[in-house]
């Protein structure tokens, strides 16, 4: 399992390595390397049938202040909850690797930067310590701020700053919320020392069952709220998000895959681990506010994205109204409600992923993603308007595509608990279908161009196609997915359900 | 061989044409249109042994093992279900769909997305057997989705028309709107069932049972119908439907027989029981059933185009089966699906008919036609059997459908029946009117040559025939028998009635609409001038009556009372959004930014070396904790 972290690392040492002159050895090296952690992760998924789980449990840094151990475990663990981030981020990486291609030029900095991301990303998932997690979680921001500094439009060193400091907040709470964790609920007892409280320890599954034996307390309170906070920002809910509009504004579509595609998924896989999962009683008072929220930034967001110009835009909306869905599934916390929110996490980020290689082919080929000024390319590129519309469809949640399947469980989740949230929730899928066939109808449909646009070639076409076919996979048997995450699952929701099964319903 | 337990084969006969069809694309036009052709009709074949072996054994096969997920503890099994309703279906879908396939073979001859076109109709035949086939109100209502996507796709075919790229958004926009309705009912639905399941079987059970309280038993009946008005067509969601005539001819024809607005009935048919156990539902359907009736008959008479007129009379046809199933009763369920049935033939056959006159004349307003008789004197002929049919002329199938309806809704109630008589008259009145316009008097396009064409000539023959034989009384009522018990009886003097409600607005029509015939002059100075014989038309306010019907009140209402509202409500929204939302959230930014530019100053301001620093940063990193490590 560490070759799932080893390996886009030594991609990038090995990258650094070859002089950026040539340009056909760093291309091809860095392609290359970006599928081999695809590799890696699909033989660990087809292993990991039986749902024995990768563990790795090793001491690593450990120190003694005045009396007060402080102890830092390399707790790394590739679970149920786990496997299908690691399986995403593998592919929507690789994709984006691909997608490298259409770059004009800085290439090596390209690669090398989208290797060290990955290895961060897989960190983030992997990582069942808290502090081996923040470190992770920062470790993506500085590769992502080059990239989009680096690769896109003009707005994009601006679209890099607000980037950063939007997440910058984000992790100086997040920092807080760790620290203040460790200090609340990381106290554990070493062998041979017979009083607690001076030894302190990150590790996730430690201050989680101390989380469960103690009383509930305004500490927990805060601990939430904190974690929610920032979270939200990456999300990231309504009205956190304008800094996400920028970078899918701004930067490459290559770097746009893996920032839709997987980046906001580690936003939304903190929330559930730290927020949800270890307060579940300061959930269960918040959990309404909360799916107000989430349908706010659920309708809000389709709203928005009926009225955009740039096909971008529309689909950072759309994404915004996506993340409401799976926030919803969340604050659920019941078994459809939660396992529809990592489908449709999953889901999200290869519709993106497929989404934003379409928009980058045919900006290359047109210099524009103005819905306005394109048209009709239905004829000129057969090829990439099917995968557009595919994609498409798949987002507004077209049944046997994998869309359909996150909605339909966060929401038969989310009607268990609040029935008008739901409908209304329900009634944005129209919305989907008016911004979504928007850009399909006005990019595909229509008179076609006088110039001439040429179809995609063979290295755009394969990744499109495999990303479809996942698509396709989850949508016409979503059982895939489903089973995997479904023991993690019931684990994760059985205290709050316990919860309310104790305290009767909200 | 047990046709009943291997069903399955007959949609994935046809998944499996548009898998092979779209593989190979523009490739193979010259003989994967023809395959899928052939599979189609060899899936038509299988579909009538299922549905004979039905017959005979008149049993119900139900094999639901496949787990397709499991929500919570429950596993939501898919599956497939073979029983009278269903295979039924199955043979009309199949049928009329294998027809238009062979028929497009010679009316999408030239174009130039032949294969893509055949791949479309597969997949969409697929669905709808699918649809039919599953047991499973999930799995229903996912092949529900995927008819949408294949009559969207359909619709639009001829995706660089502005008009066709309109018709297949508006099509698929009404339709979803319906369908989130039925997505509703399906989790109400769920939350009610004693084991969450949704089966239909289940479904049927707990009805029956009363497990289920009988206020949401009224939400999931009238929830599952507005799934239904969306794809059947009913007021106010039935705009769609006329504008679909922009797709190709023959697709109009399977929409509007066979498959998507078959689709809605079937549902209401399926799932009936939930309607008999709430009078409330059943009356709402009755009314909307109803109001679509009259208004879409009204909207067929003052047409100009022969493909509206058609769409009309569906949606119009769709509102008096919807009327029927609102009666609540075992015969009205039996009735209903019988002029489903007899409505697929004959509809088809009209569309086909009218297609053959479009590809051959190019023109389908009839003000501009006349005279088509001359050209094309057997497709006259088929369309007139048609068009009888249609208006329930005796002993046409029509007829005989027609009257196990009044039947049934005599027994509700003479308001429903007189109703159905206004529309039967109506339907009489545009018929004939088409008719009249279309084929008589005089043709006005030049050069009009109309070859002999078998493609599309034998699905117009074996139309005609069914049209004709399927009414045939014993065999009728043996079908309505199958179906279910309870074949309902006319009344004679309810069949006089009916039959001279018919033959009066034939002959209104026939009086009012006068073919129109060009006499050329036989003077020698002006021997190209042509005299238009003046006739009788819509007096003054009638045709100002007729016009404001046309522009489609309710594309009016919908563009100005939603469409264009919620368009400037959400660039008002995108708009605060850019501005206020930005400003307030990234003013911190902009602050954290000033403050940033003055420790700036310090850096060299060169992205690639902050990134080789922070590359290098991390090697020490790591390189110290693994050092602290060992």
């Amino acid at each position: 399992m560490h070759a799932l972290l080893a390996v886009p690392f030594l991609g990038a040492l090995v990258l650094a390595c070859i002089p950026s002159a040539h340009m056909r050895a760093v291309r091809v090296v860095g392609v290359l390397w970006c599928c081999v952690p695809l590799a890696v992760a699909i033989g660990l998924f087809v292993q990991d049938d039986t749902g024995v789980s990768y563990t790795v449990h090793a001491p690593w840094i450990a120190w003694t202040v005045g009396g007060t151990a402080v102890h830092i475990p390399w707790h790394v663990s590739l679970d149920g909850f786990s496997m299908p981030f690691v399986m995403l981020a593998a592919i929507v990486c690789a994709v984006s690797g691909v997608a490298g291609f259409l770059l004009t030029k800085r290439w090596k900095a390209f690669y090398v930067l989208l290797l060290l991301l990955t290895t961060a990303v897989f960190g983030v998932f992997v990582a069942r310590d808290v502090v081996l997690f923040f470190l992770f979680f920062e470790l993506t921001l500085v590769p992502m701020f080059f990239l989009i500094g680096m690769f896109g439009k003009y707005g994009r060193e601006r679209a890099a700053n607000v980037f950063l400091v939007y997440n910058g907040i984000g992790s100086a709470v997040l920092f807080l919320a760790v620290v203040l964790l460790i200090v609340h609920a990381g106290s554990f007892a070493v062998v041979g020392t017979p009083t607690m409280g001076n030894s302190f320890t990150s590790d996730y599954a430690v201050i989680a069952s101390n989380l469960a034996a103690m009383p509930h307390d305004g500490m927990h309170t805060v601990l939430f709220w904190l974690f929610f906070l920032a979270f939200a920002i990456k999300l990231p809910v309504f009205p956190l998000h304008t800094w996400m509009l920028r970078v899918h504004g701004e930067a490459h579509p290559a770097i746009v895959i893996v920032h839709s595609g997987v980046l906001l998924k580690m936003g939304a896989f903190g929330m559930l681990m730290f927020s949800f999962v270890l307060f579940p009683e300061v959930l269960r008072g918040a959990a309404s506010a909360l799916a107000v929220g989430a349908v706010v930034t659920i309708v809000v967001g389709a709203v928005m994205a009926c009225a955009q110009k740039d096909v971008r835009l529309v689909f950072a909306y759309a994404s915004l109204s996506h993340m409401g869905f799976v926030l919803l599934g969340m604050v659920a916390m019941n078994d459809n409600g939660v396992q529809g929110a990592l489908f449709q996490l999953v889901s999200h980020g290869l519709i993106s992923a497929l989404l934003f290689f379409a928009v980058a082919v045919i900006e290359t080929r047109t210099q524009t993603s103005d819905i306005a000024s394109l048209g009709g390319l239905g004829q000129p590129m057969p090829f990439a308007s099917a995968m557009l519309m595919i994609g498409a469809l798949a987002a507004l949640g077209l049944p046997g595509l994998s869309g359909f399947v996150g909605e339909w469980l966060v929401l038969v989740g989310a009607y268990d608990q609040w029935r008008t949230l739901t409908v209304i929730a329900t009634g944005s899928v129209v919305l989907s279908a008016v911004y979504m066939l928007r850009v399909v109808l006005g990019i595909v449909f229509g008179p076609p161009p006088q110039k001439h646009r040429a179809d995609v070639r063979t290295i755009e076409a394969f990744p499109m196609v495999f990303v479809a076919a996942c698509i396709v996979v989850l949508g016409v048997y979503p059982s895939v997915l489903h089973d995997v995450t479904r023991e993690a699952t019931k684990t994760i929701v059985a205290p709050y359900e316990q919860l309310v099964d104790v305290g009767g319903g909200v | 061989m047990d046709f009943v337990a291997s069903a399955w084969m007959v949609p994935m006969l046809s998944l499996l044409a548009f898998g092979v069809v779209i593989m190979i694309g523009e490739r193979g036009k010259a003989w994967t249109p023809i395959g899928s052709t052939i599979v189609s009709g060899v899936a038509a074949i299988f579909a009538c042994c299922v549905w004979v072996q039905q017959w005979q054994e008149r049993s119900s096969y139900t094999w639901a093992e496949w787990r397709w997920l499991t929500m919570g503890d429950w596993p939501v099994q898919f599956g497939y279900e073979v029983q009278s309703l269903t295979a039924c279906m199955l043979v009309i879908v199949t049928m009329i769909g294998a027809l238009v396939q062979l028929y497009a073979l010679s009316y999408m001859r030239d174009d130039g997305r032949k294969t893509t076109f055949f791949a479309y109709i597969s997949l969409f035949t697929c669905s709808m057997c699918g649809l039919v086939l599953s047991p499973n109100l999930l799995q229903l209502f996912i092949f529900w989705e995927l008819v949408g996507l294949c009559s969207f796709l359909l619709i639009g075919f001829w995706f660089t028309k502005p008009a066709a790229r309109e018709a297949a958004r508006k099509a698929f926009l009404l339709t979803r709107i319906g369908d989130v309705g039925l997505l509703i009912g399906l989790f109400v639905l769920y939350h009610a069932m004693p084991n969450n399941s949704l089966a239909l079987i289940d479904v049927h059970n707990a009805v029956q049972n009363g497990v289920i309280p009988e206020h949401t038993v009224t939400l999931v009946a009238l929830l599952l119908f507005f799934g239904a008005m969306g794809k059947s067509g009913q007021v106010p969601l039935h705009t769609w439907l006329p504008d679909a005539m922009e797709g190709p001819t023959p697709i109009s024809a399977l929409i509007h027989a066979a498959t998507m607005v078959a689709a809605g009935v079937f549902l209401v048919s399926r799932t009936y029981d939930v309607f008999l156990a709430s009078s409330t539902a059943l009356l709402i359907v009755a009314i909307i059933g109803a109001v679509t009736a009259v208004l879409g008959a009204v909207a067929a008479l003052v047409q100009r185009d022969l493909k509206r007129i058609l769409a009309y009379s569906t949606v119009s046809q769709l509102g008096l089966m919807m009327c029927t199933l609102g009666m609540g009763t075992q015969a009205a369920l039996i009735a209903a699906l019988l002029h489903l049935l007899t409505h697929a033939c004959f509809k088809a056959l009209l569309f086909l008919a009218a297609g053959r006159v479009i590809h051959t004349v190019h023109q389908q307003d009839i003000e501009e036609l006349g005279g088509v008789r001359n050209v094309l004197p057997w497709t006259t002929g088929a369309f007139a059997i048609g068009a009888l049919a249609l208006a329930g002329m005796v002993p046409l199938s029509g007829f005989w459908s027609k009257e196990a309806l009044f039947a049934v809704l005599l027994q509700g109630g003479a308001v429903w029946v007189t109703t159905a008589l206004c529309v039967s008259a109506l339907t009489a009145m545009y018929m004939t009117r088409a008719f009249v316009r279309v084929f008589l008097g005089t043709l006005r396009q030049k050069n009009v040559r109309a070859s002999r064409d078998i493609p599309m000539g034998v699905p117009l023959g074996a139309l005609a025939v069914g049209a004709i034989a399927i009414g045939w009384p014993p065999m009728f009522a043996r079908l309505g028998a199958q179906l279910g018990e309870g074949y309902p009886h006319t009344p004679a003097w309810l069949v006089a009635t009916s039959l001279g409600v018919v033959v009066m607005g034939i002959a209104v029509a026939a009086y009012v609409v006068r073919p129109r015939v060009i006499v050329a002059s036989t003077r020698a100075r002006q021997p190209s001038r042509k005299k238009v014989v003046p006739q009788r038309r819509f007096s003054g306010t009638g045709a100002r009556v007729a016009s404001i019907l046309r522009v489609a009140v309710w594309d009016w209402v919908y563009r100005n009372g939603v469409v264009r509202p919620f368009q400037a409500f959400s660039r008002g929204m995108a708009q605060l959004d850019q501005t206020l939302v930005r400003a307030c959230t990234e003013g911190i930014g902009t602050c954290t930014v000033l403050i940033g530019k003055l420790a700036s100053r310090a850096h060299v301001g060169q992205l690639h070396v902050y990134g080789i620093w922070s590359l290098w940063g991390i090697v020490a990193l790591l390189c110290f904790v693994l050092w602290k490590k060992v």
